[in-house]
């Protein structure tokens, strides 16, 4: 499947959204606001260009986020990273030292399900970038290091549902990556390397999702807690496969614009 | 609906902190570790082609005897032989923490050394840098015009500064010696920091294709390495630059881009031929070993691989002589011969 064809695909499934739903359309979810979290995270890990055997670590992490509710559009962008300490799962040798950061941007059209806006649901496209520079260190007797790197942009459909609950709104939001780009040199870094080796990706050799389900529950006139469960990975397959998981439990405060308080 | 919801969330933290499975667990039995090298060593060793090397032969033959080793030791000895059919210095086999790499050797390795340090110190040095001798090198004067820097090796990281203030009380020096006979490399990027002292712009001394492919044909298009000028002092008067069939790896790379310059003069014999970048790879049972990623070329798209880097001035090597054994350094000898003789 070339690019032209993976683009169209996604293009059909935006467009798979009934028009007469769109013609409806409410206000998103979500008001105009920005948002801070702060929370804990566990990411898997197993890259075949390093080895065979998987690697997990715990550790903070910190997220912002943005909303905005243009011309009926709702434009959320989340950002979040982390530098974690990873040992090896079961029976293994060496340790990992990883920074990750990702960014996501989220393009969704509101459809009506309630006529209160109890219920919301908004369908669109999200684009989304990692990134991931690992430092291995090898279990020899010179504790040896190798540097490597993972880097992938995908764009996918993607979709936003809330429900208003105990005066405030539980919430999901998730996208699939349908076509990717992937940056993972086949042997480790060096100062030689040349720059990242873009490689296109469809949902046959790359598979994941990432996706957020969370509760938020206004505290004051503009400030709204947030509790939210990310998770997000995905299986690359090439000579080299690699997978990952992250999971992230983040508490965080959303700051409304004023005149979009509701 | 207050219930379900709380048990949603509990079930979620419970997902939350349970294990991910990602990968099978690892077969540890020798079969199964033999291919897991086997096969990370297909897809990644850089030179089959330049060693002449038909990996799936070499599997063939080495897979019985693994499978049937009794122990580690013989385990071992039977991955270290197969990963020898290499020819590589830069591929070795370390059979756990703590453990003696299991390198491959050439008969080099074995004759008796023609080069002592010691002699030179002893013998040829008039005088002594001003701030002695520091961890990572040492020199001197050797005549009232030509100063003397030992490089034994390139290990470590960020020692330029001792380079520096070398070269500093060197600086009435008119010719300058720089001797890296049996210097085994280390860190490519501070024998290439150090080889800086010599440039006053960038250069290209070589050519590097890099592993990046499943098949043993897929390398990346040359990627040019450049010497780039670093350090506060440049060394602008004639360098005699002296190696040997002992110098290999990164103090290749350091020969290999001196050689580029119009005041350097090689003397000595061609280096050991031992180019490859190595990278670490990880066996099941924590085994660790080295293979080569990349092949190296010099500027006239020559293999460095087993050909080394050729002196532009030969001085036979002394087989008979041991470590220690002679009175006299011959290449030192030719070097102050040429010196005089303003060559």
């Amino acid at each position: 499947m070339d690019l032209k064809q993976m683009v169209r695909h996604a293009l059909v499934v935006l467009a798979a959204v009934p028009a007469a739903a769109l013609a409806q359309s409410e206000p998103c979810a979500r008001p105009t606001s920005i948002q801070a979290s702060v929370g804990v995270s566990q990411n898997d890990r197993a890259d075949a260009a390093i080895n065979s055997t998987q690697y997990q670590g715990r550790g903070p992490q910190l997220s912002v986020g943005a909303a905005a509710n243009v011309r009926r559009v709702c434009v959320e962008a989340f950002a979040t990273g982390g530098a974690h300490y990873l040992r090896p799962v079961g029976v293994g040798f060496g340790s990992e030292r990883i920074v990750d950061g990702r960014a996501d941007l989220y393009v969704l059209k509101p459809i009506t399900l309630s006529s209160d806006n109890r219920t919301t649901l908004a369908l669109g496209l999200a684009a989304q970038v990692t990134a991931t520079g690992t430092r291995h260190s090898f279990a020899d007797a010179y504790s040896t290091t190798s540097n490597y790197r993972l880097g992938v942009g995908s764009i996918g459909p993607a979709f936003n549902a809330s429900y208003r609950l105990m005066g405030g709104r539980a919430f999901a939001v998730a996208m699939v990556p349908l076509v990717s780009v992937v940056d993972h040199p086949y042997v480790a870094v060096s100062s030689l390397d040349p720059l990242p080796g873009m490689h296109l990706a469809n949902w046959s050799s790359l598979r994941g999702g990432s996706g957020q389900l969370g509760y938020e529950l206004p505290l004051s006139r503009y400030l709204t807690g947030t509790l939210s469960y990310h998770v997000s990975g995905f299986r690359y397959t090439d000579a080299r496969p690699v997978s990952t998981l992250s999971q992230m439990l983040t508490f965080g405060m959303r700051l409304t614009r004023p005149t979009e308080r509701r | 609906m207050r219930r379900r919801l709380f048990l949603g969330v509990g079930a979620l933290l419970a997902g939350a902190c349970a294990d991910p499975t990602l990968v099978a667990p690892a077969d540890r039995s020798y079969a199964a570790l033999f291919d897991q090298m086997w096969h990370e060593t297909d897809l990644t060793y850089s030179m089959f082609a330049v060693k002449h090397v038909n990996w799936d032969s070499v599997g063939a033959v080495y897979r019985p005897r693994a499978v049937a080793a009794q122990s580690d030791i013989a385990f071992a000895r039977v991955l270290s032989d197969m990963l020898s059919s290499l020819h590589d210095r830069h591929v070795s086999l370390t059979p756990g923490r703590g453990a003696m790499p299991l390198v491959y050797e050439t008969a080099t390795d074995f004759q008796p050394m023609d080069f002592d340090s010691s002699l030179v110190q002893r013998t040829y040095l008039t005088r002594r840098l001003s701030g002695g001798a520091t961890p990572h090198l040492s020199g001197g004067w050797l005549t009232p015009t030509t100063g003397y820097v030992r490089l034994s090796n390139f290990v470590g990281a960020s020692w330029g500064g001792e380079l520096d203030a070398a070269l500093d009380s060197l600086q009435d020096a008119k010719q300058l010696v720089i001797d890296i006979r049996c210097n085994p490399g280390g860190n490519y990027e501070l024998a290439l920091d150090l080889a800086g002292r010599f440039v006053e712009q960038p250069i290209v001394f070589g050519f590097v294709r890099i592993r990046n492919g499943p098949s043993h044909d897929n390398l990346t298009d040359p990627i040019s390495e450049t010497l780039r000028p670093t350090g506060r002092r440049k060394f602008a008067g004639t360098v005699y630059l002296l190696i040997d069939r002992r110098v290999y790896s990164s103090a290749e790379n350091f020969a290999l881009a001196l050689r580029q310059l119009p005041n350097v003069v090689a003397v000595g014999d061609t280096t050991g031929g031992s180019s490859g970048r190595p990278v670490t790879r990880e066996l099941a049972n924590g085994w660790t070993y080295e293979l080569s990623t990349w092949i190296e070329y010099s500027t006239d798209h020559r293999v460095v691989e087993d050909a080394g880097v050729a002196p532009s001035v030969v001085v036979p090597r002394n087989v008979s002589a041991g470590a220690g054994a002679g009175k006299r350094d011959a290449v030192l000898d030719r070097v102050l011969g040429l010196a005089t003789s303003g060559r």
